[in-house]
């Protein structure tokens, strides 16, 4: 079964410890061993450099066969967004032609609204790329009300939600009963049964495979992949097909 | 084909496999969620045999409240309907007092269906509490497994580590793999050096950054533990992070099922009677 990891990341940045690996063969070697095809990463770079990082993380995925997707890191407290090349924003993503953008809003320090976000989310909006965010831990009240928003706001942003699973089903299941535009990645749905439950009510067309490589290991999240009590059908969709079908919906022609 | 492969391909491992850590029935308070259906030792029943898990060791969701009489009562009784299968630990709690503790240890001293006793501390107070170490003492004159809740250094991992100090015959499992993080598993490895009545518990990883082969390298294949504490968790995660292991398919016999059985060679309480043959 082919596996799209959504959830990775390269590069020497202390975000991204314990380094498992830190270079382009070093990240394969794992992909490899985990029978991982492919991946959505991100270069730990950008988040302290973002318009270096990404340049980066271009290269890096232009030297890996097809087998890494770009995610851009993503600031909008630049006018470019950090984005490598030439002109607007729009126009350095259509050169660029990532596979997704990330936020690092926690730790950047600013709200995921639209009147803080509405540069990121406005261009996400015109190219449909999809938006990866890592939501933090704490605080529940704020992030999620506010996340709700956005989503609705911009209903053809698919929005990415990382290691948003255990003990978080009363949020996840309204999200995924009202709004069709969010993801999550399966990495941390430890719930007792939470993959096999939001499939049976929701389907499994908004999960997505995530391992959190190169901090966390992919074997536990290969586990709830591998032995949820799912459909064959709905296994591949969480592991290939919904992430193909994301990425098949990105526009970059005018 | 290697347990590796068998777990790519979603197949049930055909080797001894113990749940060590569980609390069967639901709980839903503090943010915890369960499919509803496996909040029935059925329906955890049934995932296990998607997995090839034989059987698991259980102190039931009372124990979160500190219920100890009822925790042990629905453990023997779910023993009692799926004998072979469902393990019980007596859930000892310090609210009752001394007394308390005496009555529920005498209660199951000699009862086939429990194979030692579960702290969970934390929750229900620190481990210096006189019931726990009476309780301790007690586990060191049965010479059986005590399983230590401890998590993030709540309570803190030297004194669980402590109650198996000075008690040679006490089997002391840290669970969470020594309290859920990296920095816990390198402390709780540290400690293990000098106790050898210390071996540690698996579950609830998804914030420890270190693999199985690392945590091997800590603390060596025979001082590891499997366990899901399932239905606060999905066995699926923490099963996967031993099956799919970098680690020798010995080594991972070991974690699931071997160094536990060798625990309960010497105990004085219940054993596992029968492995089923897969």
């Amino acid at each position: 079964m082919k596996i799209i990891d959504v959830n990775c990341g390269i590069g020497k940045g202390k975000m991204l410890r314990p380094l498992r690996y830190t270079d382009l063969p070093g990240m394969l070697a794992w992909l490899d061993d985990n029978g991982i095809a492919e991946a959505v990463a991100f270069h730990s770079d950008a988040a302290r450099d973002p318009e270096s990082g990404n340049a980066r993380m271009l290269q890096v995925c232009a030297a890996s066969g097809g087998r890494l997707k770009p995610c851009l890191v993503v600031d909008p407290s630049l006018s470019s967004l950090g984005i490598p090349g030439e002109g607007s924003v729009i126009q350095r993503l259509r050169t660029a032609r990532p596979a997704a953008l990330r936020t690092f809003h926690a730790d950047q320090k600013y709200p995921f609204t639209s009147f803080f976000a509405g540069h990121i989310l406005e261009a996400a909006r015109q190219l449909r790329l999809p938006v990866i965010v890592s939501p933090p831990y704490k605080p529940l009240r704020t992030f999620f009300p506010a996340l709700v928003s956005v989503c609705a706001e911009y209903p053809e942003v698919p929005f990415v939600l990382l290691r948003t699973g255990f003990n978080r089903s009363r949020v996840i299941f309204p999200i995924l009963e009202q709004l069709k535009n969010v993801y999550f990645d399966i990495s941390t749905m430890l719930d007792c049964g939470q993959i096999d439950e939001i499939t049976d009510r929701f389907g499994s067309r908004n999960l997505l495979f995530g391992s959190g490589l190169p901090t966390y290991e992919p074997s536990g999240a290969l586990g709830l992949l591998y032995y949820s009590s799912v459909t064959q059908e709905d296994r591949e969709n969480i592991a290939f097909r919904n992430w193909e079908r994301l990425e098949g919906g990105i526009c970059f022609d005018d | 084909m290697t347990i590796r492969e068998m777990a790519r391909s979603g197949l049930p491992l055909p080797i001894p496999i113990i749940d060590a850590h569980t609390h069967i029935g639901p709980q839903y308070n503090a943010g915890w969620h369960q499919k509803p259906e496996y909040t029935t030792v059925e329906g955890q029943l049934a995932v296990y045999d998607r997995l090839g898990v034989d059987c698991c060791v259980t102190a039931p969701h009372e124990v979160s409240s500190g219920m100890m009489e009822e925790a042990n009562l629905a453990a023997r009784a779910a023993a009692e309907r799926f004998p072979d299968r469902v393990y019980g630990y007596i859930f000892i709690a310090p609210y009752d007092g001394l007394e308390g503790c005496r009555r529920e240890l005498e209660r199951y001293r000699r009862d086939p269906h429990f194979l030692g006793l579960k702290f969970l501390g934390g929750y229900n107070g620190d481990y210096d509490d006189p019931v726990y170490q009476y309780a301790a003492d007690f586990a060191d004159e049965m010479r059986c497994p005590v399983l230590c809740h401890t998590w993030e250094d709540s309570p803190p991992i030297a004194q669980t580590v402590a109650l198996a100090r000075r008690r040679p015959g006490l089997k002391l499992l840290a669970a969470h793999q020594g309290g859920g993080t990296a920095q816990m598993t390198r402390r709780c490895a540290e400690l293990m050096r000098d106790v050898p009545n210390v071996w540690m518990e698996l579950c609830g990883s998804l914030n420890n950054t270190l693999g199985m082969a690392e945590i091997l390298e800590l603390v060596g294949e025979d001082r590891m533990i499997f366990g899901s504490d399932m239905t606060d968790l999905d066995v699926r995660y923490d099963f996967g992070r031993v099956a799919l292991a970098p680690i020798s398919d010995d080594a991972k016999k070991k974690i699931f099922a071997e160094n536990f059985l060798r625990l309960l060679e010497t105990s004085q309480m219940g054993t596992i009677r029968r492995m089923p043959v897969k």
